[in-house]
């Protein structure tokens, strides 16, 4: 029987990637797209072949999630077997509250291994340490999906008639302001060597033998999620270090140094083809987690680290 | 002057670090592990604390779970809390967030009259991002999520939210369900002072059927089917002592290996 899936985003691309992926769970699958926000998401919904979207427009002042009872209402009446919402944080705060508005269950930032007459998810728990598998016994299966899950294809936008405008007045939550986030130009995700720092670093002066070091092997720096978001710290910008929250990595070479290794850090470099831990404790957990280890005091170990790659050279 | 009163919910949870993958059956070990209140929920607590420091209120400090998380609460009240709400209910182990969130919502309920409830932005666990929103749903109240930062003046709380791609500044009047992040305050560490006065503070245990909650009216709609160790096997060379030899142990490896 053809699945009825509904895709929800406030993004275009993540709204052209989860239509992608809908037709790759379920070929043949009739999608709803609900684009929260932005016209040009649901042009671009109509451009990737949804049959039916809504267009949420919002009013000023109103958030995102404002839209949750609305869509709740639509899915329970026009009835789904899926609903795919994509998780930037605010589609992860709409899945959750649309879910308790649906009476439903939620995975969160989940893959989907399974849609036949049930829905089978993994998501990581325990910071990454470990897979939980989960299938929906009941109610409308909803499903928040971590972009890049599914390949993107390229935007087109298209005037449809199957674009339904909702006009969404502001709730009880006013948004007074945006302050968008510095861009950073540095491209971490194809970066072929990273050389991350964490608290073991004293000084953001004393990034630039980082800098240095990264310079020499043609990769880039980042981070542990202190660095880029703890006061005192903040060296970096806040969407810019690695891990289970932050940015996943598969370089050829990754190296930590100055940071104990924990879980969530290392779940955004799992992939890494050769690990490279430096720490001046020998008991960091970072080292059960390398390829290759130094026990040392990074201001010595990097500096000494930079010459020796100067010389082989 | 009302005082407010602000409910902080925290999860005890098993410390991640201290969890071993079986190799074989990728099955986790949990035996060594140590329970923790789960680091955001620190946050969350020390956010109502702050809260109380500076405009007056009570703080309840809120869990549900199996038996054995009663013993947080002394932590939770040395954190600054005045009053724990334990809500003892087996099943609560590894429970789906939809289920922790109707417990919790009844309980607020109870605790009766609050301004505001404080959570975590997620769990060190499941990280599932869910209780937080769910619970203003059902208590009725806005959710404000991620926040960073939060300003009360009047009846009008101010969060600074932290997204992917900026800071989105809300308004919003209370009552009201705020999650915070992670960086939003330094929780401070308890003094033996406050982990001694913590045991003269009032605590109630509730079960479900206190909370008027029928057994099997908050099933999960998720069976969990498998949990999985997912770490990935690495050579483990480690070079210590002479820096100049370890380094040149390194190099000499990654040479070899072609990674430079
Ligand atoms: C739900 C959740 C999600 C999280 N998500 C992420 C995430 O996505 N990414 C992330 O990074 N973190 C994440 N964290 C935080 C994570 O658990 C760790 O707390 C964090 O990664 C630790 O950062 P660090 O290694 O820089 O600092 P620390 O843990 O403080 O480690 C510093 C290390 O530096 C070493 N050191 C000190 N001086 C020197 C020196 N001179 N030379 C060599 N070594 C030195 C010390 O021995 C120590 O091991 C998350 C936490 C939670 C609860
Ligand atoms: N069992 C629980 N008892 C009290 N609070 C909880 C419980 N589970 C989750 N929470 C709160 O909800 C937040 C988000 O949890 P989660 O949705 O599981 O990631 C946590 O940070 C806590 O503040």
């Amino acid at each position: 029987m053809q699945k009825r899936v509904w895709v929800v985003s406030e993004k275009e691309e993540l709204m052209a990637e989860l239509i992608n992926g809908a037709g790759r769970i379920s070929p043949g699958a009739a999608v709803t797209a609900a684009a929260v926000g932005s016209a040009r998401a649901a042009k671009v919904a109509a451009g990737a072949g949804a049959g039916r979207i809504y267009y949420f427009k919002l009013g000023g002042g109103t958030p995102v999630e404002a839209v949750y009872t609305r869509l709740a209402q639509l899915i329970k009446n026009e009835g789904a077997d899926l609903v795919l919402v994509a998780s930037t944080r605010r589609g992860k705060t709409l899945a959750a509250l649309l879910a308790a508005e649906m009476d439903c269950g939620l995975a969160s930032e989940a893959r989907i291994e399974e849609f036949a007459d049930s829905v089978k998810t993994s998501r990581f728990v325990f910071g990454g340490l470990a897979v939980s598998t989960d299938v929906f016994v009941s109610g409308t299966p909803v499903v928040s999906v971590p972009p890049l899950t599914w390949e993107r294809p390229p935007l087109v936008e298209a005037d449809s008639p199957a674009i339904t405008e909702i006009a969404c007045e502001s709730g009880r939550v006013r948004v007074v302001g945006q302050k968008p986030r510095e861009g950073s130009t540095v491209n971490l995700e194809e970066a072929e060597v990273v050389v991350s720092v964490g608290r073991g670093v004293k000084r953001r002066e004393d990034l630039a033998m980082f800098e240095e070091l990264a310079g020499l092997l043609g990769g880039v720096v980042s981070c542990t999620r202190p660095i880029a978001e703890e006061e005192g710290y903040r060296w970096f910008p806040e969407d810019f270090y690695i891990g289970i929250t932050g940015r996943t990595v598969k370089p050829k070479l990754y190296i930590l140094a100055g940071s104990s290794g924990q879980i969530q850090h290392l779940s955004g470099c799992r992939d890494a083809k050769i690990f490279v831990g430096i720490n001046k404790n020998e008991e960091a957990p970072v080292f059960e987690s390398s390829d290759y280890g130094i026990v040392g005091d990074l201001y010595q170990v990097v500096p000494e680290l930079i010459k020796q790659i100067k010389e082989v050279r | 002057m009302i005082t407010l009163r602000v409910v902080a919910c925290y999860k005890y949870v098993l410390d991640e670090q201290d969890l071993r993958v079986n190799p074989g059956d990728r099955s986790l070990s949990t035996d060594r592990a140590a329970w923790k209140i789960s680091d955001f929920d620190r946050n969350a607590i020390e956010e109502a604390v702050r809260i109380k420091e500076k405009h007056g209120a009570v703080v309840f400090a809120l869990t549900a779970g199996p038996a054995g998380a009663k013993a947080s609460l002394k932590d939770a009240l040395a954190r600054g809390s005045d009053e724990g709400f334990f809500i003892q209910e087996e099943s609560l182990a590894g429970a789906d967030p939809a289920v922790t969130a109707k417990i919790l919502a009844r309980a607020i309920k109870k605790i009766g009259s609050c301004d505001l409830v404080l959570c975590g932005e997620g769990a060190s666990d499941d990280y599932a991002q869910q209780v937080g929103p769910r619970v203003a749903v059902h208590l009725g109240w806005p959710a404000v999520t991620y926040a960073g930062k939060i300003l009360l003046e009047g009846g009008v709380l101010k969060a600074e939210r932290k997204l992917d791609d900026g800071t989105e500044l809300v308004e919003l009047e209370l009552p009201a369900v705020v999650t915070v992040t992670g960086d939003i305050n330094v929780p401070r560490i308890p003094s033996i002072k406050q982990l001694i006065g913590a045991g003269k503070k009032p605590v109630q245990t509730l079960t479900l059927a206190d909370l008027g909650i029928e057994p099997g009216r908050v099933a999960s709609s998720l069976r969990s089917e498998s949990v999985k160790g997912a770490v990935v096997e690495r050579k483990r060379h480690i070079f210590k002592g002479d820096t100049v030899e370890a380094v040149s142990q390194l190099v000499t490896a990654l040479v070899k290996e072609g990674a430079i």
